[in-house]
């Protein structure tokens, strides 16, 4: 940082809209950047910026024949509902931008929407899972996602709990936040259609140190495997929890046990945890050798802190250039028919994305798409190495 | 005028606005900064002017927004085109309602105690209620949340051709009504706000917190009065919610959190306190921040505005020789390292926070009353008729008005009006009243003289309920006073002045007494806020009253002064001033001559033969024998809490005990006092 | 029903609530303390101890890889000194010479936000692990397990408490601090410096917050936001036991940790706060400064 740049910068202060920008391709990136979830937000965002800077430093999307840049408007909604509405409402009004994504928090993302959906301007949810965003809206609607929603995760949790591994009494532990909650009403449904009842359901706070409570009451259940809604930092603290009480079952959750902040902190009481992933880091593919150490080299970390998050950020930039350059056109209504029929494939990091979207169907991940991590060493593993060898390494949408 | 002519303007401001401004984005701030300015408006009558610090009130706006939400929810109340309004207004007036009766159910146990405990209780109060949202899922639904429509009140889309300027979308045009709506609530609220402040409440509200002990023993209960403020902000926190729910279309429990609560105060404290203006800036604030704080190149010009103006407003006051320029070269310099700080920031969403708490600290430091304290301060350097921080009242009074309609009923039957029997007070192992009888004759003057410590100003404070005796019957006006607490016994007609004086500092001279006319009111808190013509005439008629009281102990000329500015003796009898208000049986002067002038003490000693000669009968502690020895009818001599002479002024004064225990073997020099 | 409760009472399930209950309610009680030693002198509070902790627990984690976690304590004790210090300075002195109640609230929240956010830029966003210095396998009493550490917690705690009491009452600035908390201007009369006595006890209090923190990160998670739920939940321990009680402190602590475990198990984990703050308005109904707080006459 010179004297230089300073300047440089008061004179962007004092030119009120700078002419280039003004023809860029606009796109709100809104997410957690401070606060307890951020660190899926921050992952997220640099997922989408790498696929933004990629795509800006090949020219840019082609509008109609004009190579055009995209600007990323970056808003942090703090997981708040209500900032989540001012921004999306600055974003659209304001900032006029011509599609948003991001969203890690359910309850965000639900309360947020509805302004895109009405100004029609195309949602990319690339974290947010619960199982109602995607179809909070009937036809024409504006929202697509490309994560694994509540419900595909919740049936492969109790498929992997129930069937695979042969457990008998599960307990369900969720946080008492909507993403918590609303996946244990999925995990209970996807429990009841196998023909099973949890032992136990439990909840407990974000940011709660002690667990003794909901893990005994799960134990004189005679819980056998634990079925977990929550994100990293209560997760370590439920594993801890166990080792405390010298009572070890196994724990198979959402995808938030992934997050570098359970693996962390929960140490080797952590080990052996399993969950649906739609992305481990892990270079299986060559698009995925590329993104990893793209991504490595740009934000200088080894480890992604939430490789998920980053991978299905930069997958839905992607799909969403595909869907302009397509529609030769930034206006809502026609982007967003773009991405309900996408004719050309898209090779992301999470998948090959071939017609990801349909009038009816915005669920870019299909229920085959994840496969189970487990946390071995420290680092997500695929669970089932079967799963992901030879030509499994790429896992496809079924065509509808 | 100016100030009338600018709320013209700024209400034409708002009126026009959504006209010209069609972005639903920058109407949708304005709804949000009018609903938040109500809720905050609220929290200023508690915060502000009862001065306690409450971090409930996310909890009551969640309440009134759950309300709202629930009644859609569950399809009590249907929405619609036609007939949808009165629906709305239900949702609205329960909403208000029934926060306000959560308001009463958190503040009749809450508000016994004060400070940190009373944050505290609001604290746990909001987290209980938090959790109840979140859990009882068949009433709330739960961490789901409520989704809702706003209503469209009148479809003005056949008269399209009237309206040429209107949008006729559905969507623009609901936007619009609700824009006018919340404006609607906003000026309703602040009209009311101002009324109520501007009334017997307001002064009860602000005189607890200057001088609780002094509002309790005149009559007003601190209890009382801090439970009804609480109540009237919950209702306005309830309204803001029920509006909230509306305007969202979506609420959800955690909507509803701790954070909000203390954005809330930080904008009341960054608006300015004690003001309409300061929280109506203060929503501005926290509506716009986020915003501000999202943007570098907005964050930069903003940070370049705030150093222009403090380079401006900084040096004009140095050009004023001021005596500290330091105090003002600080801040100056700060703003512009602000300014500087913000060219160098890069990644402003990883450090929004931290620059927000630097704002906060700048404004606790160098703003302590607000952005809007700060530019009163200003306006009153430049035009100081301009700012006015009280209601100037400049009734006359007269000689008709200085006393109440019914004297005191003159007890010829020879009857005590006061009988202490046995009075006991014990403070650990010490006794500072040692069974005293004490006996007052209707009609007299009589004299409580001792040493200092010797139990004196514990009497005054028994008798006036500060302290719960230990033992002893205690019996007024033929009933018995034991065990009431302070505000009872002063509607009994016992009234006091404090040793040392205990004014409500912050109001005016008039306002002073006029909270000793508290009694007189009867009106409640709706018709002041509707201002009924009968709330009026109270009123007018308790201003003539106490410009009266204040002819009478001779502060008429300085009735609009603000009472800490009085010069000492002058504090002394507005407080016999305030007492004479209560219009008592009994009046209790605890060392009324203390501090004041020669000249001083001969007025204060007409002023006391003439209350006596209107028939009230007094108590009086005084250390100046010569006071005590020309006006009082009989004198009771305390020791170490034991009485050990009465009589007769000239009896007392003879009376070797009394010599040897408190004159010293000189009865005429005083003790330096 | 009351065979029921008999049943319970010989469980070691019971026993096991109790004792993380226990080990709870001292992290809440040893922060407590902290608001303790500042109320007593300038009748404010921190309402940034959660973030103080937050700190130790951080500033601890960076120093112990280089010196052992035992040696390290008197670094993050230093820190702690300076802290409380700095919030002191920045925050409290001008609130209090203008005597506003607000000023001093707004304040602290307002360091307790830039400590917060500060961290979160340091150390990063996620929580990190605290390599305990002892065991972490926890030991069986009649099928009562413990962590080392919790018991570590609990004697840490206690031996603070009272090195801090002793130290108030046997020396000169004790003596200092029981005459500012009396009576702050006549004891600026007599001599003492009570703006130092207050600097000081933001210093120990925030020593407290620090230690606390290095002693509980392992058991808890370390990271930015670590503090901030801690601190409210003691913030409610210190109000139960009273503001001018020591000794309260610790037992408003326990039985607040103890409520939370118990009503958990045996009522519902989604209301597991509630019946401890429903005690908290209970108590302050009755006594309103608190379970040992000492209620103060007023002076007229």
């Amino acid at each position: 940082m010179t004297l230089k740049t300073g300047f440089a910068a008061l004179a962007a202060t004092l030119a009120l809209a700078s002419a280039a920008a003004a023809q860029d391709i606009k796109i709100g990136l809104t997410g957690p950047f401070t606060g307890g979830s951020s660190s899926m937000g921050v992952s997220m965002r640099d997922g989408v910026k790498l696929a933004v800077e990629e795509i800006n430093a090949a020219g840019g999307v082609d509008v109609g024949g004009k190579k055009t840049k995209i600007t990323l408007i970056e808003r942090d909604d703090e997981a708040k509902n209500e900032l989540g509405v001012q921004i999306a409402q600055e974003l659209i009004n304001k900032e006029k931008v011509t599609a948003t994504v991001g969203f890690i928090n359910t309850g965000v993302s639900l309360a947020s929407q509805r302004f895109y959906q009405e100004a029609e301007i195309p949602v990319m949810n690339n974290v947010a899972t619960g199982t109602l965003v995607a179809k909070q809206f009937p036809a024409p609607n504006y929202i697509f996602r490309t994560s694994a929603n509540d419900a595909i995760q919740s049936s492969m949790i109790v498929d992997e709990a129930i069937v695979r591994q042969g457990f008998k009494k599960p307990a369900i532990m969720a946080d008492s936040t909507n993403y918590g909650q609303l996946g244990r009403t999925d995990l209970e449904a996807a429990l009841a259609a196998k023909g099973v009842k949890a032992v136990a359901v439990e909840k407990f706070n974000v940011k709660d140190t002690d667990m003794t409570a909901q893990l005994l009451r799960a134990k004189e259940a005679g819980a056998d495997v634990l079925l977990t809604y929550a994100i990293g930092p209560e997760l370590a603290q439920l594993a801890n929890g166990m080792a405390k009480l010298g009572w070890k079952v196994p724990m198979i959750g959402s995808w938030t046990l992934s997050m570098a902040s359970f693996i962390d902190t929960a140490g080797a009481n952590g080990e052996g945890a399993i969950m649906p992933q739609t992305f481990i880091q892990q270079p299986t593919t060559p698009k995925r050798k590329a993104f990893i150490e793209a991504y490595q080299k740009a934000y200088k970390v080894d480890r992604i802190a939430s490789p998920v998050s980053a991978a299905q950020g930069y997958d839905s930039v992607y799909l969403l250039a595909a869907a302009i350059e397509q529609a030769k056109s930034t206006e809502g209504p026609k982007v967003r028919e773009a991405l309900e029929n996408l004719g050309k494939k898209i090779e992301g990091v999470v998948t090959i994305y071939d017609k990801p979207f349909s009038k009816d169907d915005h669920e870019a991940i299909s229920g085959n798409i994840p496969v189970m991590g487990i946390i071995k060493g420290g680092k997500v593993e695929p669970a089932h190495p079967e799963d992901i060898a030879g030509d499994k390494a790429v896992r496809v949408k079924p065509k509808a | 005028m100016i100030k009338t002519s600018l709320i013209v303007v700024g209400l034409a401001l708002a009126i026009v606005f959504p006209f010209v401004v069609t972005s639903p984005y920058y109407q949708h701030l304005v709804i949000t900064i009018a609903i938040f300015s109500i809720l905050l408006l609220g929290l200023d009558i508690v915060f502000g002017y009862t001065g306690e610090v409450s971090i409930g009130h996310s909890a009551l706006f969640g309440i009134g927004a759950y309300v709202a939400g629930c009644l859609v929810h569950h399809k009590l109340l249907i929405v619609q085109p036609f007939g949808g309004s009165l629906d709305f207004l239900i949702a609205i007036v329960l909403g208000t309602v029934i926060a306000a009766v959560f308001g009463a159910l958190l503040a009749l146990p809450a508000l016994r105690v004060t400070g940190p405990y009373l944050a505290m209780v609001t604290l746990a109060f909001g987290t209980i209620i938090q959790i109840l949202i979140n859990e009882t899922t068949e009433l709330t639904n739960g961490p789901l949340g409520i989704t809702m429509q706003k209503p469209l009140f009148i479809d003005l889309r056949p008269y399209a051709d009237t309206f040429p300027f209107l949008k006729m979308s559905v969507k623009a045009m609901k936007e619009l009504e609700f824009y006018f709506i919340c404006l609607a609530a906003l000026v309703l609220t602040i009209i009311g706000v101002n009324r109520l402040l501007a009334s017997h409440y307001g002064r009860a509200f602000e005189a607890l917190r200057d001088a609780p002990i002094a509002s309790d023993c005149m009559g007003v209960s601190v209890y009382k009065h801090k439970v009804l403020a609480f109540v009237a902000s919950a209702g306005m926190a309830g309204l803001a919610g029920a509006l909230f729910t509306f305007s969202e279309q979506y609420i959800a429990p955690n909507n509803f959190s701790f954070d909000l609560a203390i954005q809330f105060l930080l904008a009341v404290t960054m608006g300015g306190r004690k003001s309409r203006l300061g929280p109506i800036l203060g929503a501005v604030i926290i509506v716009f921040l986020p915003n501000l704080l999202a943007d570098i190149a907005l964050f930069r010009q903003i940070a370049l505005a705030i150093a222009v103006v403090a380079v401006l407003s900084g040096g004009y006051a140095l050009m004023q020789k001021p005596e500290d320029p330091w105090s003002i070269i600080v801040p100056v310099a700060l703003c512009i390292a602000f300014y500087a700080f913000s060219l160098f920031l890069q990644k402003i969403t990883d450090y929004k926070l931290t620059v927000f708490g630097l704002m906060i600290l700048f404004v606790v430091y160098y703003l302590p009353d607000g952005i809007v304290g700060f530019l009163k301060k200003v306006v009153s350097s430049f035009a100081p008729n301009l700012v006015r921080t009280h209601a100037v009242i400049d009734t006359k009074g007269d000689e008709a008005h200085i006393w109440a309609a019914t004297a005191p009923k003159a007890a010829a039957t020879g009857e005590a009006l006061l009988d202490v029997k046995a009075a006991l007070m014990q403070f650990g192992g010490l006794k500072a009243l040692d069974n005293v009888d004490l006996v007052v004759k209707p009609g007299t003057i009589h004299g409580l003289i001792g040493p200092n410590g010797s139990g004196k100003s514990t009497m005054m404070n028994v008798l006036t309920g500060i302290y719960v005796p230990t033992g002893g019957d205690f019996r007024f006006d033929g009933s018995s006073i034991s065990g009431l607490k302070s505000p009872e016994i002063a509607a009994k007609g016992i009234a006091r002045t404090f040793q040392n004086v205990q004014l409500f500092s912050e109001l005016t001279v008039i306002e002073n007494v006029m909270v000793g006319l508290h009694h007189t009111y009867r009106s409640g808190i709706p018709a002041v806020a509707l201002g009924l013509p009968s709330a009026k005439r109270e009123e007018q008629a308790a201003r003539v009253r106490a410009a009266s009281i204040l002819g009478f102990v001779g502060l008429a000329h300085l009735a609009n002064e603000e009472a800490r500015n009085l010069p000492y003796g002058k504090q002394r009898l507005l407080e016999i001033g305030r007492a004479l208000a209560l219009d008592p049986k009994l009046l209790l002067l605890d060392e009324p001559a203390a501090g004041l002038t020669a000249p001083d003490i001969k007025d204060l000693m007409e002023i006391i033969r003439k209350i006596k000669a209107h028939g009230i009968t007094l108590i009086l502690i005084e250390h100046h024998m010569d006071v005590v020895m020309s006006v009082c009818d009989q004198v009771t001599v305390l020791d170490f809490g034991q009485k050990i002479a009465e009589g007769p002024p000239a009896a007392v004064q003879a009376n070797p005990r009394v010599i040897e225990a408190y004159l010293g073997g000189s009865a005429t020099t005083e003790p330096a006092h | 029903m009351f065979e029921y409760l008999l049943s319970q009472l010989v469980s070691p399930v019971f026993w096991q609530l109790i004792a993380s209950g226990v080990a709870v309610g001292m992290i809440y009680g040893v922060i407590a303390f902290g608001y303790q030693l500042t109320f007593a002198t300038s009748k404010t509070l921190n309402f940034g101890q959660g973030e103080a902790l937050m700190l130790g627990a951080l500033v601890g984690l960076t120093v112990a890889p280089y010196t052992s976690y035992w040696l390290m304590l008197p670094v993050v004790a230093a820190f702690g000194l300076l802290q409380g210090s700095v919030v002191e300075r920045l925050g409290v002195r001008q609130a209090i010479k203008i005597k506003s109640e607000a000023g001093w609230i707004m304040a602290t929240i307002a360091l307790g936000i830039i400590f917060k956010n500060l961290a979160e830029n340091i150390w990063g966003r996620d929580d990190l692990k605290f390599p305990p210095p002892i065991s972490e396998k926890p030991l069986s009493f009649h099928g009562v397990n413990v962590l080392p550490m919790e018991l570590v917690i609990v004697a840490g705690a206690i031996i603070m408490m009272l090195l801090i009491e002793l130290f108030n009452r046997r020396s000169i600035y004790g003596k200092a601090v029981v005459a500012t908390s009396n009576d702050r201007d006549a004891a600026g009369l007599m001599g003492i410096n009570t703006g130092l006595v207050i600097t000081f006890s933001y210093a120990l209090s925030s020593l407290t917050a620090a230690i606390a923190g290095v002693l509980v990160a392992p058991v808890t998670l370390t990271g930015a936001t670590m503090g901030s739920a801690l601190g409210l939940k003691a913030f409610a321990v210190a109000i139960i036991g009273g503001l001018s009680s020591g000794f309260g402190v610790v037992v408003g602590g326990l039985i607040l940790g103890i409520t939370e475990t118990l009503t958990g198990y045996y009522f519902s984990t989604g209301y597991k706060d509630v019946p401890g703050l429903l005690l908290l308005l209970a108590v302050l109904s009755i006594k309103p400064s608190g379970l040992f707080g000492k209620s103060a006459i007023k002076k007229v």
